[in-house]
């Protein structure tokens, strides 16, 4: 028992440092976990292994919100969390942002495992289905998204080349996934909004943790749980691209309300993809295809052993997020605002030349541009989710 | 404000332009590469050394690029002397598979 709370701490702590460093992926570290796993199943059991990657992917789906709301550096899943967290950090509530966001995944995972009984039955009946119609949803959200804007031209533009961006970007296979998402992302909502904030010499006003929520967000919360189902539903359908299909139905446009969503729906989605792992078979995350390859498809008692460690993870690390982030803040504050939107551009790129392909600097350009680019023409910066959108429609249309 | 909505989009059509210009040029992956590249879909080229079928009936063939081997798995029935396909990479008991799902997948097949 102590060798898998052993386990736990590690995942722990890793998923923290994946948290925090701007183009650190959990998976960047399963793929060094799985390429010297010999070596690491000498020093560590199988349930070890097993309880550090959990609680790695548990950890970094808190604690990814970090590097979006502090620095304004997004992941794929986190990515549409920047604009709303970055409008309270401006408000002087960054803490209140964060804390949003755990709120998000705490409550989530409480629907999720309220309803796991459920979902364990139901996934499979569905997921023959909803396959066939995930395009037609996919042109329906997107259709809606242009059709909300009050420039409707520009909005196309921007859907059309987000479209292209994504479509040669992702059919680039000398590249891994990670690289090519990760650049995509840092490109079209991290670096271009913090580009956008040196140019307007926007300083950090001073922060406040005390906290004023009116309620727990159960609605929301929900709404972030519904939006993970959807994602095991349509297996490609990406975290931001299932939250924007729920935010315009349920019309979520506070920013409070939309970040206790984003923050289920990224707890719920790591919850979920151990749950597509055994219900489905399906490994839908690098965390659940490394557990896959640990032990095959796996059983019963090894579905409860992840469920424990998730339950135990999920409060831990949503403390160290908050304490983290109380503390990355206060340090903040007495940075030059300006100075540090100008480092976090230079770790950035220089993160994204020494951790990936040199070619993911030029998809950094683009990307970087187009989400400039949106900004100054006053479109909702949701609509760049058709870089993955498109890319999908097109897939499934076998086109 | 106009020339940074300008240098903007050039910048976006330069590095598109670049994209475009690498996705037509890319080349295949050296099968000795595969182990980078578990999980992910690649190209992958080679001269075909043997065609045989999976347990499950599926035509597997056994190619050869340089001097690393791997097996490319197919849904359909084929024979090549020489073949490029987009497929994803597994690997099992150290050799390496390519799954190719579509037949617009596979990309060249000299007879």
């Amino acid at each position: 028992m102590i060798d898998i709370f052993v386990g736990v701490f590690l995942g722990i702590l890793f998923g923290t440092l994946t948290g925090l460093l701007p183009s650190l992926h959990p998976n960047n570290l399963i793929a060094i976990l799985l390429s010297f796993l010999p070596l690491f199943l000498n020093i560590f059991s199988i349930n070890q292994l097993i309880a550090f990657i959990v609680s790695l992917s548990i950890t970094h789906s808190f604690t990814s919100f970090l590097a979006s709301v502090l620095f304004g550096i997004p992941e794929e899943e986190t990515s549409l969390s920047v604009l709303p967290s970055h409008k309270l950090t401006l408000e002087g509530r960054a803490y209140e942002a964060v804390f949003l966001t755990v709120l998000g995944g705490l409550i989530s995972s409480i629907f999720a495992l309220i309803f796991l009984p459920i979902l364990i039955n139901i996934f499979p009946l569905f997921y023959k289905y909803s396959l066939k119609i995930l395009p037609f949803i996919l042109i329906l959200v997107l259709s809606y998204l242009i059709l909300i804007q009050e420039n409707k031209l520009k909005s196309l533009l921007i859907v059309i080349f987000s479209g292209l961006l994504g479509y040669f970007t992702l059919n680039l296979y000398f590249l891994k996934s990670t690289e090519k998402l990760t650049s995509l992302f840092t490109g079209l909502f991290g670096l271009s909004t913090i580009i956008i904030s040196l140019t307007q010499k926007t300083s950090l006003p001073k922060q406040t943790f005390e906290i004023k929520i009116k309620d727990l967000y159960l609605k929301e919360s929900f709404i972030g749980f519904l939006a993970s189902i959807l994602i095991i539903l349509f297996p490609s359908l990406s975290p931001s691209q299932s939250i924007i299909i729920l935010q315009s139905i349920f019309k979520i446009n506070d920013p409070r309300a939309f970040l206790v969503s984003l923050g289920g729906l990224t707890t719920v989605d790591s919850i979920a993809s151990f749950l597509s792992l055994y219900s489905l078979g399906n490994p839908r995350s690098g965390s659940s295809v490394a557990i896959e390859y640990l032990l095959g498809k796996i059983d019963y008692n090894t579905f409860f052993l992840i469920l424990g460690i998730i339950l135990f993870t999920i409060p831990l690390a949503g403390y160290v997020t908050l304490f983290l982030s109380k503390i990355l803040l206060q340090k903040i504050q007495k940075i030059n605002y300006f100075k540090l939107n100008l480092f976090l551009v230079i770790l950035t790129i220089l993160m994204i030349a020494l951790t990936s392909n040199p070619f993911c600097l030029i998809i950094l350009l683009a990307s970087t541009s187009l989400g400039i680019l949106t900004h100054l023409w006053g479109i909702n910066k949701s609509l760049l989710v058709s870089v993955l959108m498109i890319p999908t429609i097109i897939s499934f249309l076998n086109f | 404000m106009r020339e940074t909505h300008l240098i903007s989009l050039t910048f976006f059509f330069l590095g598109l332009f670049l994209i475009i210009f690498s996705y037509i040029n890319q080349k295949p992956l050296k099968l000795k590469d595969l182990k980078e590249y578990l999980g992910e879909i690649v190209l992958v080229k080679g001269k075909v050394l043997n065609i045989s079928k999976t347990k499950t009936n599926k035509t597997k063939l056994l190619i050869t690029y340089g001097t690393s081997k791997a097996y490319i798995i197919l849904p359909y029935n084929i024979s090549c002397k020489e073949i490029m396909v987009k497929g994803r990479v597994s690997e099992f008991y150290g050799k390496y598979y390519i799954f190719v799902f579509k037949r617009k997948d596979i990309l060249f097949c000299k007879k």
